[in-house]
């Protein structure tokens, strides 16, 4: 990217595969590259050079509504959680079952939100749920679409330690029902340990570490 | 935004420092910086981060708007006066029965002005032909004040030639071609006016203040002021009308306005434009009306705007607020600071949206100026005035709320985003802006009323459209489940933003409703004026028709065929009592010196009501009524005391007790009524000729005096003044080429007076001309207020749009559908402002068409599908067009800055 007129290299000659069902953590310091290597590889952003395949679509080549309907088999749980203030928890999880089509979003969206342990808060707003709770509904969200790969940014991030723990448990073992090839941004270890596969950003330049 | 806040922080600093050295050791130089050279120095670093933009341009435009109203207002108003002028010879005249005090005319010299004494009376002028009862009027030097006299050599040769100053010398006298031809002389013969003789040595071919009295029907002589004591016509107790022209700039014309207006008698009157010439005078009047109406329009649509912009801007900084409130800088100081910077702010920008306004209308008139009917005058400093007041004003009333609002933005935010300031309290807002909207609205018009019933109609608009649409909101909510997914997502986002929605749905159908309104007005009061005067509008007026001729008048026009009104009949008598007492007793003191009851008025008889005639009081008589002359009690010439005593005996009010049946019905004029303190019932004596007409006032009818037809003041039923000593009258249009028609009927028909009115039409025309181009520019500058407006609303709902665009994205959801979600909440905004547009104008215009612009009110059924309809299409491609960026930038973009 280009920064005050100097490029600005942020990824350099990144070279990553991750196979479908397998449960990645890329891990690395503050500015290291860590969200946006995410984003490339989620789609959400675009790279200037190199390309980047997810579910065997070449996301480099396709225009922003190819990307779109890749991105449908995709899901997303953010450090900031990212919930629409003005929908209720249930209306939130509706959304993408609703944008993908679905006829009965809503019995699936109340089932998600069961899953996660917030039946009893279908009607409240993000503003009215602690940030554990505003995550579960992320997850939720997340999970509902029965996405093939779950694109995770730190998602204890915001969270204490206590929450964040019941957090990573209530992620991985969705993550298990489901079959979702996981790829986690964070840099904490001990979460990236329960990982099969963990990547180490540095200076640009990536390197898994067993 | 790191930038900014490290740079806020190193001054917060440097006041910490400051502060714990107060007393012995503060220095000069580390002297805390004041809450104005703070908002000074944040002004330079807000602007640069550019998120100043939008409420600089919206106060830059709104300014520029009034600016550019104001500026072309001031201009053509004052072109238009200047023509006004014209037609009355000066920018100011006194009109009075008896000369008009020395001293009152030496202090207006003393003021600077011009003075010019004219007299007009009525004399008989004799030739060795005839004679023929004249309008003589008397000229001073310097007269026309305003105008232009031209005169032509003869009776043969018509070019007119302008007198360039010159006036009738002693013992000459000018006369127009009627006064010509009725006494049988041409230039260069001699005539007597009174016990002097003239030679005479020009023809008149157009005055310039003729047009007021082209009812006196006399034709004209013009003679030399000096001269009017050797005619001896004028005797203590003539019927004389003194006018004294004054000329000078308006600042002076004012100020000896003032000065005289106290010492002014009741049969004094000071005329301008307004008074003296009707029909240019309620033109004038509306499109004042209309041009201060639109500009109030542009205020209220940037007015909106800016508290939109300021809204934004306010959320935009909650940030920055709460991070110096984290570092221990009260929010208060920090809103404070905010404050003062909008006011820089408003000063700067008001002065560059002035200067621009003035720019730009210096550039649009010189570059119409060819086409323009006459010079415009530069502009004044008001305007500059009203401009840079109105964007302060505009700012403080409008933009002041949400920054002050910015004091309780929370230190925890710097940890919980999601903590938002308080929603300014809807009174502090509402109410500061509604202060400011009256303060402008009343600084524009000088108007209480208008003021109060705009305030009240506005608030109460307001009140009820949001009302309204938070119903349709919830209906839309429980009918959403079952629709589509779009219209579905679409419904659901409008219903859970209405928090933001409302204001922006009453933004857009302000918009709608303000423009609908200026444009319906615009093209009622144009087709209102071209009614009244048609191209074929009559441009002769023939009097004095004698009932052996009149077939014979009429046939040859006819023949000709020239387009003429029907022939009306017409007696001429003079009120002289009003149940059965002298008149002049009885009307209250002011309506003493009421024209109409020291000259002879026209009475006339007919069936039907006049077409531009209303009946405001009692009713219109029966079609068939057909009074014969035995039943008028008293008429021609008898004498029925018996019945009078039995009328006078009756107090007043109580009409019905008259014997009626025995009393011809009469139809009076509701002006006349007025000045002269009549009611419906009062009986009232006409003399003609030493006969007397009686009856009672059965109804009272409003006359358009505009129209530039025969209209009366009295009215009886057909068939009652039959045996009296009648004339007629009619109208005619002439075209230009059958002039030649005039010495023809000159010469036929001597008796009968023609009364030449196509220059008064021409300059009306003129004037009416400059009205509606004024008319068409404020319009134009409408559209572009509500443009902004339109903008600012959209933009104002931008940032929440773009992040829920990245998040519908990351969910999947494409480009395409993300737009089609939008459009389907656009089109339901859209329609539903103009469903609120709709009713709010159709509301507005009825009350305004009755109680400003005294027009017509009719429901316009094509605005019931037209403004819904545009509004949907118009706010569609707005919001569209202003939301594009929403799929345009990358979603993790969005996501990390929001």
């Amino acid at each position: 990217m280009d920064a005050d007129n100097q490029a600005l290299h942020i990824l350099n000659g990144i070279d990553l595969q991750i196979n479908a069902a397998e449960s990645a953590a890329i891990l690395g310091s503050s500015g290291a590259g860590k969200s946006t290597l995410l984003g490339l590889l989620a789609g959400l952003d675009q790279s200037s050079s190199g390309e980047v395949y997810l579910n065997q679509q070449p996301l480099n080549k396709l225009s922003e509504e190819e990307r779109a309907a890749v991105r449908q088999q995709v899901g997303f749980v953010f450090q900031s959680f990212q919930l629409l203030e003005h929908l209720t928890a249930l209306e939130n999880v509706m959304l993408p079952l609703e944008l993908a089509g679905e006829k009965d979003y809503e019995a699936k969206a109340k089932q998600w939100l069961d899953r996660v342990g917030l039946s009893h808060r279908l009607k409240h707003y993000p503003r009215q749920l602690s940030g554990g709770e505003q995550q579960r509904v992320a997850i939720a969200r997340a999970f509902a679409g029965e996405p093939l790969v779950l694109f995770a940014d730190e998602p204890t991030g915001n969270l204490d330690s206590v929450t964040g723990h019941s957090i990573i448990e209530l992620l991985f073992s969705l993550n298990k029902d489901q079959g979702t090839t996981l790829v986690l941004v964070t840099h904490d270890e001990v979460l990236a340990q329960r990982c099969q596969r963990r990547f180490y950003l540095q200076q640009g330049k990536l390197e898994e570490r067993s | 935004m790191n930038q900014k806040v490290t740079a806020i922080e190193t001054e917060g600093t440097s006041t910490q420092a400051s502060n714990t050295k107060t007393g012995q050791k503060a220095k000069p130089e580390q002297s805390k910086p004041s809450h104005w050279q703070m908002a000074w120095r944040l002004l330079l670093r807000e602007w640069r981060s550019g998120d100043l933009n939008l409420l600089a341009s919206a106060l830059i435009l709104a300014v520029m708007t009034v600016a550019l109203t104001a500026f072309i207002a001031d201009r053509l108003q004052g072109g238009m006066e200047q023509q006004a002028a014209q037609l009355m010879g000066g920018d100011l005249v006194l009109s009075s029965p008896r000369a008009v005090p020395e001293e009152w005319l030496q202090q207006a010299e003393q003021q600077q002005l011009t003075v010019v004494r004219t007299m007009e009376f009525a004399s008989m002028v004799a030739s060795d032909e005839g004679f023929q009862l004249s309008a003589v009027k008397a000229v001073q030097s310097g007269y026309p004040l305003k105008g232009e006299l031209a005169l032509a050599a003869s009776t043969k040769d018509f070019t007119p030639t302008s007198s360039a100053g010159r006036l009738p010398a002693g013992g000459e006298v000018w006369m127009d071609n009627r006064l010509l031809a009725a006494l049988g002389v041409a230039v260069g013969d001699e005539v007597e006016i009174g016990q002097k003789l003239f030679n005479i040595r020009e023809m008149i071919v157009k005055e310039p203040d003729r047009g007021g009295g082209f009812l006196s029907f006399n034709p004209r002589a013009l003679i030399n002021f000096d001269d009017v004591a050797a005619t001896g016509v004028v005797q203590p107790g003539s019927r004389v009308n003194y006018r004294v022209l004054f000329g000078g700039a308006p600042e002076q014309i004012d100020a000896y306005k003032q000065w005289l207006k106290p010492q002014l008698e009741a049969a004094h009157r000071l005329l301008d434009v307004r008074e003296d010439r009707p029909s240019v005078g309620s033109a004038l009047d509306r499109a004042q009306r209309y041009l201060q109406l639109t500009s109030i329009g542009a205020v209220i649509l940037s007015g909106v705007a800016v508290a939109m912009a300021a809204g934004r801007f306010a959320r935009r900084r909650q940030d920055t607020v709460a991070v110096m409130a984290s570092l221990g800088h009260a929010p208060r100081i920090m809103s404070s600071i905010y404050q003062r910077m909008l006011l820089v702010l408003g000063v700067l920008a008001a002065l560059v949206g002035a200067g621009l306004g003035y720019l730009i209308q210096s550039v649009a008139v010189s570059l119409v100026a060819e086409l323009l009917p006459v010079y415009l005058p530069a502009a004044s400093w008001q305007p500059w005035v009203l401009a840079v007041g109105t964007g302060v004003l505009l700012l403080m009333g409008f933009a002041s709320a949400p920054l002050l609002q910015l004091k309780n933005v929370s230190p925890l935010r710097v940890f919980r985003r999601d903590l938002d300031m308080a929603t300014p309290s809807t009174l502090m807002v509402y109410g500061l802006a509604v202060l400011a909207l009256v303060v402008l609205v009343y600084w524009y018009s000088s108007d209480l009323k208008l003021t109060f019933w705009l305030t009240l109609g506005l608030a109460l608009v307001l009140s009820l459209a949001a009302v309204i649409t938070l119903g349709l909101f919830r209906v839309l909510k429980v009918v959403g489940p079952g629709l589509s997914t779009r219209p579905r997502l679409a419904i659901r986002s409008l219903y859970s933003h209405r928090q933001t929605a409302l204001p922006q749905v009453l933004a857009f159908g302000l918009v709608l409703m303000v423009v609908a309104l200026v444009a319906l007005i615009r093209s009622d009061l144009l087709v209102s004026w071209q009614q009244q005067l048609p191209s074929n509008a009559p441009n002769y007026f023939a009097i004095n028709i004698q009932p052996y001729e009149q077939e014979e008048f009429a046939q040859t026009l006819d023949e000709a065929g020239i387009q003429r009104s029907p022939l009306y009949p017409m007696v001429r008598a003079r009120l002289t009592l009003i149940n059965q007492q002298p008149a002049i007793e009885m009307v209250p003191e002011k309506g003493r010196e009421y024209n109409a009851l020291h000259r002879e008025l026209n009475l006339t008889w007919r069936s039907t009501l006049p077409d531009d005639n209303k009946v405001i009081d009692g009713r219109w008589w029966p079609e068939n009524l057909h009074w014969t002359p035995t039943e008028v009690n008293g008429s021609a010439g008898s004498d029925n005391t018996n019945s009078t005593e039995k009328v006078i005996g009756k107090s007043a009010g109580q009409d019905t007790t008259i014997p009626q049946q025995k009393l011809m019905p009469l139809s009076l004029e509701s002006e006349m009524v007025e000045h002269l303190g009549l009611k419906l019932g009062d009986q009232l004596t006409f003399t003609l000729a030493g006969q007397k007409i009686e009856g009672y006032i059965d109804n009272v009818r409003t006359v358009n005096w505009d129209n530039f037809q025969p209209n009366f003041y009295v009215i009886a039923p057909p068939g009652a003044l039959d045996n009296l000593p009648q004339t007629s009258l009619a109208s005619f249009y002439l075209p230009a080429d059958q002039q030649q028609l005039v010495p023809k009927l000159v010469g036929v028909f001597p008796a009968v007076s023609l009364l030449d009115i196509g220059q008064i039409l021409a300059q009306v025309r003129q004037i009416l001309q400059q009205v509606t181009l004024a008319i068409e520019v404020m319009l134009g500058f409408t559209l572009l207020c509500g443009l902004v407006l339109l903008l600012a609303a959209v933009k104002n709902s931008l940032d929440d749009r773009l992040r829920e665009g990245a998040l519908y994205r990351t969910l999947g959801a494409s480009g395409r559908l993300i737009r089609q979600i939008q459009c389907t909440e656009f089109i339901l905004l859209g329609v539903l402002a103009g469903v609120l547009a709709l009713m709010g104008s159709e509301l507005t215009a009825f009350l305004l068409y009755s109680n400003l612009f005294d027009l017509d009110y009719s429901l316009s059924f094509t605005h019931w599908l037209l403004l819904p309809l545009s509004g949907g299409v118009i706010i569609t491609a707005a919001g569209m067009w202003g939301t594009r960026q929403v799929i345009l930038q990358p979603p993790l973009q969005v996501l990390r800055s929001g």
